[in-house]
């Protein structure tokens, strides 16, 4: 053993440059493994964060409007399903990451917080929360979502008591875990259960967890074995060129006794101590690259336009020890795999001899007339011989060039492609949402009258953050909202008629009145109303607005054009319907102690008195907040005259699923079932003037309670985070084609390099037998050309080869006009390529001019005995 | 008694139209002790013959028998070992280990057999050689005939069965080839070391016990020079050396 540890030293010390290559390759194929797996930690951890800190920390939460049973919760918490169960409430959540302690069940918070809080939730669970029967609830529908947020007075009762879980790794499907305990203690239609699927996923939750990891480590895994095998190239090039230099020793070796297992160990020692500086090596650096990706990400704007202000807080640097051990031992893997093939292709000859012979036996054929002969003359003669004078190297570099320059091409063809169509989007934005503006907030004014929208607007312009700020269009009036669904709540006269004309099963059956004076009345129709104000004014009656996404007119109840209503309100307590309901409630209490009785249970009496709704009586300009009282729905039937109908272009219009009627202010004014006209609300068109000013002006909205911002109505992050979302994309791109670059460049820097090295003494001879300086400067060159070109032509024969491929498939698909918004040409390419090819014959020269100028320096006697 | 007997040995390189006979049916025998000098013009087949008798290269057919046993029946392995403890090969042009001191390419074979050279021994023999100032040189700090000295040294080194050497003076001139012949024919004669040297200098062929003439590959000649007769009891001399 021993021997072969003191002659790979001596190899490794002696061969200087050769080390410093193979331990260049492995530093670079561990560092590149590292960054992978570091990346993709990085990634999932800061995904994760993201999610515990936009969603919840819980994997599953229950909600019920009563309390849940102790036993059902003892059994729960008994469950091998379940790691640990808590109340929570949604702002103050413990964590392992976020330490703390569960909160104790508060009193504090209201259905209104859960609905602001969670208002992103999918319809299922709007739903859910929208239960019909608590008087909270009623409430909760008749607010159209982006009024006034209200805190929840000091002592409210909540009508929703959370509690949340965090589940077990281990079990297939913990969550039904939960489900049939609900199920089998017979609350399943009063208890609902959340699921918070992404954190499921992230957290290895049972199937559905464990199959979606599975399907991004797969991803992961084929980027990180397609890497592997580039790197593992790299690495056993290394070797190999290395080795093939000392066959001839290697002969001597074996004539004077070594066995064929002493000659591998011989280079497999090597290997390993060349990784003992080359892994650790790698691995810093790699971790160096990964955080200089990291920095990179973050200094882009991506993570603030994907995931918001707060977003960056999200995204942690995670270096695991796991990444970092697979990485180093795939390195240290391939290291042994590379030395050990090339031990053994070094004692494959039959005979020793032939390893001694080995320098001069080799050639065995030489091509007498070649293209590069004929063009650079004897010079390009001996270069052509020289480049195939080793076809395994031949072949090694120019397939390494030519995959790596495809891949190259492809990869950034691939980007184009991605930008054309993410511009694509950006462009057809304005015209997708009908509204050519980079934000659309609404605001409210305390008054009615006309400039009440100019001084709004001056209000945003003074601030300085917009470009613009234009009134869009403006509504009046103290209720929009009509509905028909508390039917107990309606007098029969306006039931009757409402069941009658109540159809609109798909939009919810919700109208939407909106009153306007005369200058909004014509922004709203682009200044071309079908009808003119004074006409709609003096007949009373509504126009109905029509959009693709609504209703046909004739599938509303209209009859005769009229539209009958159930008009629900929500008016203040005068001082005597007040004492009234009060006593109605007390009333209801009493019943309720005498029903309890009477079942022989004991009543606890409900701590907190009547509950009324909230009435928005007007705008205290002074607290810049809403004035509010107490009030109560009030229903009657209404019937509206369609004087015509006009469409809207925006198709934004139409998501609402809201029919939509126009009328005057006037209209408004004079009729008498309208009652409380008391305030405007305007919708505003806002541009921004750069992204600092769009974050100063979304905090200044924050403060400014008057004006209420929608984000689906924020375009500007919209397109921005297209943008970046394209920026990030082609980030990456970048990256990727670096790396694949970087491979490739190695590769040939090995070949080239090493390829002169170790014809050290050969063109010493030439130099000795009157070769000049400028004539070896123009074989080396030569030869560089040649390996660019084999490399370069079999590029474009892949990556001919790729579009024809791409092409039949988009043909074969349906879809040819596909390929030309992919811009699948065959010229297209040519660019990148034309590009790769400088780059390599660059690299190929640096290569080669290195040791070739070295060379050249020292005496020829000292080249001839051709050792380092 | 015979150490080694060759049978019928054929050499064949290349095939077809560039067929080379290097070898053609070559057979012989040597005895222990006897010092063999084979001499022949370029290309005959002398190295060819060598190498195939030091097993670094197989014949094509035929049979080499050292002590009776066939050469080329061993496995791989066994080959690798009969080329460390029994044959020792001067090559022409050195071929030394670059990265290894002399001293350390002379005793490179026995320590791959995993023993430990006697310090006393590698003096003795670094002396014999005049290579005692030189020992922590690299090959490439050494002249041409100090890194043949160490070539012959490490043939000597481990005791093999019999000496092959390729041309060892050729590239030495006369005082130097002379001091060297001194040496091999010292060693054979003190220790009945049995050596096979190709030479193309006649003066150097008749210092030897036997010389065989190669042309083309077949043995032209094969005669005793006048100091034949006394290889056999200079072999039994040179067994009571040994011991
Ligand atoms: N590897 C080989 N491939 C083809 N032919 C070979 C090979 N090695 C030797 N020969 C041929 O075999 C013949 C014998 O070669 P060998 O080296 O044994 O000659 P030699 O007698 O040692 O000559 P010299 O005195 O010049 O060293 C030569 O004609 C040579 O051309
Ligand atoms: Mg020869």
């Amino acid at each position: 053993m021993r021997f072969e540890g003191t002659l790979a030293r001596r190899y490794i010390f002696s061969q200087k440059r050769h080390s410093l290559l193979t331990v260049c390759s492995i530093t670079i194929a561990v560092a590149m493994m590292a960054m992978i797996f570091i990346l993709v930690q990085t990634m999932f951890a800061s995904e994760r964060t993201h999610i515990i800190n936009t969603e919840m920390p819980f994997h599953t939460v229950l909600l019920s409007e009563k309390v849940i049973p102790e036993s059902l919760l003892d059994e729960l918490r008994a469950s091998p399903a379940i790691a640990d169960c808590g109340y929570f409430e949604p702002d103050q959540y413990y964590t392992p990451e976020k330490p703390g302690r569960y909160v104790e069940y508060s009193p504090m918070k209201s259905v209104y917080n859960y609905y602001l809080a969670y208002k992103k939730y999918s319809e299922e669970e709007l739903a859910a929360l929208s239960d019909p029967g608590s008087a909270e609830s009623r409430e909760l529908r008749m607010q159209s979502g982006s009024s006034v947020i209200r805190v929840p007075e000091k002592g409210a009762k909540p009508v929703y008591i959370n509690y949340a879980f965090r589940l077990k790794e281990g079990m297939m499907e913990p969550y039904s875990v939960v489900t049939d305990a609900i199920n089998n203690a017979g609350l399943s239609g009063e208890i609902h259960q959340l699921r918070n699927d992404e954190l499921i996923i992230f957290d290895y939750i049972g199937m559905d967890g464990k199959f979606s990891m599975a399907m991004m480590f797969t991803l992961v895994f084929v980027l990180v074995v397609l890497f592997a095998m580039a790197l593992r190239m790299v690495i056993d090039t290394a070797f190999e060129i290395s080795s093939r230099e000392r066959e001839r020793q290697f002969g001597v070796l074996q004539s004077i006794g070594a066995t064929k297992k002493q000659i591998v160990r011989i280079i497999t020692r090597e290997g390993l101590q060349l990784s003992v500086i080359g892994v650790p090596l790698g691995l810093c650096l790699g971790i160096g690259f990964a955080y200089l990706t990291y920095r990179v990400v973050l200094s882009t704007k991506v993570i603030y336009w994907t995931w918001g202000e707060h977003g960056m807080d999200d995204v942690i640097f995670k270096v695991g020890a796991g990444g970092l051990i697979t990485a180093a031992i795939t390195g240290l893997g391939w290291v042994l795999l590379s030395a050990y093939g090339t031990g053994l292709r070094m004692v494959k000859k039959k005979a020793p001899i032939e390893a001694v012979r080995a320098s001069q036996s080799k050639i065995r054929k030489v091509k007498k007339h070649s293209v590069f002969g004929l063009l650079f003359g004897w010079v390009g003669a001996l270069a052509a011989r020289n480049v195939r004078r080793s076809k395994k190297r031949y072949v090694v570099t120019i397939l390494s060039l030519a995959v790596s320059v495809t891949l190259v091409a492809t990869v950034s063809y691939a980007a184009d492609s991605y930008r054309r169509i993410a511009t694509a989007a950006v462009s057809e934005f304005g015209a997708v949402t009908g509204v050519e503006c980079q934000m659309m907030i609404e605001g409210y004014a305390d008054s009615i009258g006309k400039d009440a929208g100019k001084q709004l607007e001056k209000e945003l312009s003074d601030t300085g953050y917009f470009k613009s700020a234009r009134v869009l269009y403006g509504v009046y009036g103290g209720e929009k909202l009509s509905r028909v669904d508390n039917p107990e709540d309606i007098p029969e006269a306006a039931k009757a008629q409402a069941d009658e004309n109540y159809s609109l099963p798909e939009m919810g059956g919700m109208y939407y009145f909106i009153y306007l004076n005369e200058e909004d009345y014509n922004n709203y129709f682009d200044g071309e109303p079908q009808i003119s104000y004074q006409e709609l004014t003096q007949s009373r009656r509504y126009v109905l607005i029509t959009g693709k996404q609504l209703p046909a007119p004739e599938t509303l109840p209209i009859h005769d054009n009229r539209l009958t209503v159930a008009l629900s309100a929500i008016v203040p307590l005068s001082d005597e319907r007040r004492a009234e309901k009060v006593a109605e409630w007390e009333a209801q209490q009493e019943e309720k102690r005498k029903a309890a009785e009477a079942e022989g249970e004991e009543y606890e009496p409900e701590a907190d008195g009547p509950h009324f709704f909230t009435s928005f009586v007007g705008w205290d300009a002074e607290k810049k907040q809403p004035i509010e009282a107490d009030g109560e729905i009030v229903n009657k039937a209404f019937t509206a005259e369609i004087a015509g109908q006009q469409s809207k272009k925006s198709t934004l219009f139409t998501e609402y699923g809201i029919t939509f009627l126009v009328s005057t202010v006037d209209v408004y004014m004079e009729n008498e079932m309208l009652t409380s006209l008391q305030h405007a609300e305007y919708t505003f068109a806002l541009d921004f003037k750069d992204d600092d000013s769009y974050s100063a002006a979304l905090e200044w909205i924050k403060t400014h309670p008057r004006y209420q911002y929608e984000e689906h109505e924020d375009y500007y992050s919209m397109v921005r985070q297209i943008e970046t979302g394209t920026a990030a994309v082609d980030l990456t791109i970048r990256v990727l084609s670096l790396l694949i670059s970087m491979i490739a460049a190695v590769s040939m820097i090995n070949v080239i390099s090493t390829g002169i090295l170790n014809r050290r003494s050969e063109l010493a001879g030439m130099q000795s037998v009157g070769m000049t300086r400028r004539q070896q400067l123009g074989l080396v060159l030569c030869e560089c050309v040649q390996f660019v070109i084999g490399g370069i032509v079999l590029a474009l024969v892949f990556t001919m080869g790729a579009v024809f491929a791409m092409r039949k498939l988009v043909n074969a698909v349906g879809l040819p006009e596909l390929a030309d918004q992919l811009g699948l040409t065959y010229t297209k390419p040519l660019p990148v390529i034309g590009i790769a090819a400088v780059c390599a014959f660059a690299v190929a020269v640096i290569a080669a001019l290195l040791p070739l100028g070295r060379m050249q320096r020292e005496p020829i006697v000292e080249s001839l005995r051709g050792f380092d | 008694m015979e150490l080694l007997k060759m049978e019928h040995l054929t050499k064949i390189y290349g095939k077809g139209e560039n067929e080379v006979r290097a070898l053609d049916d070559v057979s012989f025998t040597v005895p222990k002790g006897q010092m063999l000098a084979i001499i022949g013009p370029s290309g005959s087949g002398k190295s060819t013959l060598l190498h195939i008798i030091g097993a670094v290269d197989r014949p094509t057919s035929g049979k080499v028998y050292l002590n009776g046993e066939d050469v080329f029946a061993r496995k791989d392995e066994q080959l690798a070992i009969f080329r460390r403890r029994e044959v020792g090969l001067i090559y022409q042009f050195y071929n030394l280990i670059p990265v290894l001191t002399a001293e350390e390419n002379m005793t490179l074979p026995m320590i791959m057999d995993g023993k430990k050279p006697e310090k006393a021994a590698v003096d003795k023999m670094l002396d014999q050689m005049g290579l005692l100032q030189r020992r922590n040189h690299l090959p490439s700090q050494l002249s041409g005939g100090q890194q043949q000295r160490v070539s012959i040294a490490r043939a000597l080194f481990n005791m093999p069965s019999v000496i092959l050497a390729d041309e060892p003076t050729g590239n030495l001139d006369s005082k130097n080839s002379r001091e060297i012949m001194e040496l091999l024919r010292q060693l054979n004669h003190d220790f009945g070391q049995t050596m096979l040297i190709i030479t193309h200098d006649e003066n150097i062929a008749l210092l030897c016990d036997r010389v065989i003439a190669i042309e083309d590959g077949r043995i032209l000649r094969d005669e005793l020079t006048g100091r034949a007769s006394r290889t056999e009891e200079q072999a039994e001399e040179g067994e009571d050396n040994a011991v």
